[in-house]
């Protein structure tokens, strides 16, 4: 369209009339119809982004806390127990190390047993995991590497002593009253298991090293970590370990790489997956189920546009008619409406979506916000009416969620999608009444008018 | 049928033209075969008791409706009963200016607007628009009500105002379809006066439809419609 042509004259108009009709008579920024359709769109958005956001962010944690302390894959030889020992391994690690190049980010020989744990008169079964952490033979510790969980006791400390010191999760340290220092007995079984002699046990006294924190519930109570050799020694396994692990750099090319290291491996790989697979399927579940709500939301609110859209053609009925006498042609009409509902639905769409990402990463202050306005209502109805159970509003409660604060993911990809997606139903749901007004003729328009 | 005796181009020209309504199974033959001919700057009054096909006439001399059958030629432009429906746009927008009983302004636009909204329509910049709109309210004493909106000006001076807005591309024709039929004595003889000096002044060809008498004595000539079919001249 060239600049200046009467065309474009008059598509100038129509997007000057149609910009009128969504704000009403000057006096607002919005009429009252654009307004409310606008206020659906955009409350439906926002509140879809900071429910998908926490949703993602549950979500993002749980994984994380398993990816990073369970290993991705673990390399073994006997399939069904994976206790066999692994001859030469450390030729094994290196072989892969190689192959695998720069995909992943480690490959270590591990020892991973059941054991019993044992604390005055208290018995608990519990996972032994013997990690291969580097050795400073200067000052005789292991250095605890950066994929590991976090330590919260000693707090930052990245380093536990030679000799037999254990790691141990949080909450089984809160929940045997544990801490840093004190001492725990592990029972497991000696050497390998012979047919004419069966397993003899092994005990021993560890004292603990550090705390760690995966946030995962499971991990956090029952594993306890000790270094290789430490394991080696009180399995009786020198120089020997039951599983290679590989822990990867994109936990999303886990198939693909497993696919590769099958190719260097002859015997059992399992990957995480596989051992979590429930766990995973059903976060899968509930993202597709996610997915679904949130499109029946958008669906929800571009209804919302066609109504208002209609009510606006419905108005504007005499005006259509006006335009229709002074020559305005049916893309003119169809235009003008059109653009009017993709106004609302755009607009909201956008703001929706920005307020969204705004509120999601500010979600904790906004919820303390709320707490602080609730809880000196409810104690000052307290002290001068009655019993009150508002006094100690907590919206975020610790001791139900696991996580100590709120996790928030924004999920940049989905958000586009939802971007596209709603911007192209408002289109689509102003379109339908826009086609409707520009097809009235003019003169039923005024002949009803008149009557 | 008159010919004013000039050996000018007819502005309009209609032959044979036939209308009929239907609503299921009633029909209703409203325009049984109409002929006439207008010459430029003639101011036509077309009387007529009610029922007698004034209106559904006006609105196909303006493009709102087709024609069963039958043509009407508005300078040099054809319409017959199947003429495309841009081409009818093009019709409205180009040839005709409308006056209609109610004044039918846009609401949401001030006056200024209303009047500049024909010229828009037909791809006049803004600025060219404003001049010419600004122009002709002044011309008819209304350069004080530009910036008012519909709402808040007299029922007269929007009948004035949709005067202006018919007015101001200067087409060919203007059609009015009982523009005194809503207004008290005062406003119906200003609104006669501003079309009267509009028409003289700018040489405006223009067709009123009315049944009242001090209307259609300021026209230049009188047609009387009965029954779907143009009698006689009315006796002057």
């Amino acid at each position: 369209m060239q600049k200046n042509s009467p065309r474009f004259e008059r598509f100038k108009l129509a997007l000057g009339i149609s910009l009128r009709y969504s704000r009403g008579k000057r006096k607002y920024f919005l009429s009252m119809n654009a307004f409310l359709a606008f206020v659906g769109v955009f409350v439906g958005t926002s509140l879809l982004v900071v429910v998908m956001s926490i949703f993602g962010g549950f979500q993002a944690q749980l994984k994380k806390s398993i990816f990073q302390f369970d290993p991705h894959m673990m390399l073994t030889v006997d399939r069904i127990t994976g206790g066999e020992k692994i001859a030469g391994w450390e030729k094994w690690k290196e072989r892969l190390t190689t192959d695998l190049g720069t995909e992943i980010e480690s490959v270590e020989g591990n020892i991973q047993s059941p054991a019993i744990f044992r604390r005055r008169k208290f018995l608990d079964h519990v996972f032994v995991r013997g990690m291969d952490f580097a050795r400073n033979a200067a000052n005789h510790t292991y250095t605890i590497p950066d994929s590991f969980p976090e330590i919260v006791e000693p707090a930052g400390v990245r380093k536990i002593p030679e000799g037999d010191y254990a790691i141990i999760g949080r909450e089984m340290a809160l929940n045997l009253g544990l801490s840093v220092g004190d001492s725990i007995e592990l029972i497991v079984p000696r050497g390998q298991f012979n047919l004419q002699t069966g397993v003899t046990p092994s005990i021993r006294t560890f004292k603990i090293a550090a705390l760690f924190k995966t946030g995962h519930y499971n991990y956090d109570t029952k594993v306890i970590v000790l270094s290789l050799p430490t394991a080696q020694n009180l399995y009786a396994l020198p120089d020997a370990v039951q599983q290679l692990v590989i822990r990867i750099k994109d936990t999303d090319q886990l198939s693909k790489i497993r696919r590769k290291v099958a190719r260097a491996w002859p015997y059992t790989i399992r990957t995480i997956e596989d051992e979590q697979r429930n766990f995973f399927a059903a976060l899968r579940l509930e993202k597709t189920i996610m997915v679904v709500i949130v499109f029946l939301f958008i669906i929800a609110a571009m209804v919302g546009i066609v109504i208002a859209t209609f009510n606006i053609v419905r108005a504007h009925r005499r005006d259509i008619g006006i335009m229709k006498s002074l020559g305005f042609s049916r893309r003119n009409i169809l235009m003008i409406f059109a653009v009017t509902g993709m106004a609302m639905g755009v607009l909201g769409s956008i703001s929706g979506i920005l307020a969204g990402v705004g509120l999601a990463n500010n979600l904790e202050s906004v919820l303390h916000g709320i707490e602080a306005v609730i809880n000196p209502i409810g104690k000052y109805y307290a002290e001068h009416f009655s019993h009150s159970l508002w006094t100690d509003v907590r919206l975020i409660p610790r001791d139900v969620y696991y996580f100590d604060h709120l996790p928030i993911d924004i999920d940049w990809k989905l958000l586009r999608v939802l971007g596209y997606v709603s911007v192209g139903l408002s289109v689509f749901a102003s379109i339908i009444p826009a086609r409707k007004a520009a097809r009235l003729e003019p003169i039923d328009i005024i002949r009803k008018a008149e009557v | 049928m008159i010919q004013q005796g000039l050996a000018q181009v007819p502005i309009l020209e209609v032959a044979d033209l036939h209308k009929t309504y239907r609503d299921g199974e009633i029909r209703a033959e409203v325009l049984k075969g109409i002929s006439f001919i207008v010459e430029p700057g003639e101011f036509v009054a077309i009387q007529g008791s009610s029922g007698a096909g004034k209106s559904t006439l006006l609105n196909l001399l303006g493009a709102l409706d087709r024609p069963d059958s039958g043509k009407i030629v508005i300078d040099g432009l054809e319409l017959t009963a199947d003429v495309k429906s841009t081409k009818l746009d093009i019709f409205r927008r180009d040839k005709v200016g409308f006056i209609f009983q109610n004044h039918y302004l846009m609401q949401e636009f001030t006056v200024l607007e209303n009047v500049m909204m024909p010229l828009r329509a037909q791809g006049v910049n803004k600025t060219d628009s404003r001049q010419r709109a600004e122009k002709i309210l002044q011309r008819i004493g209304l350069g004080h009500r530009m910036e008012h909106f519909p709402s808040q000006i007299s029922g007269g001076e929007s009948q004035r105002v949709a005067v202006a807005r018919a007015v101001v591309k200067s087409p060919p024709l203007i059609l009015a379809d009982e523009p005194t039929g809503n207004l008290d004595s005062e406003n119906r003889q200003r609104f006669i006066d501003v079309l009267n000096t509009l028409q003289a002044e700018d040489k405006l060809t223009v067709i009123v439809v009315t049944h009242e008498a001090e209307l259609a004595m300021a026209a230049s000539r009188r047609l009387m419609m009965r029954d779907g079919k143009i009698e006689l001249p009315a006796a002057v």
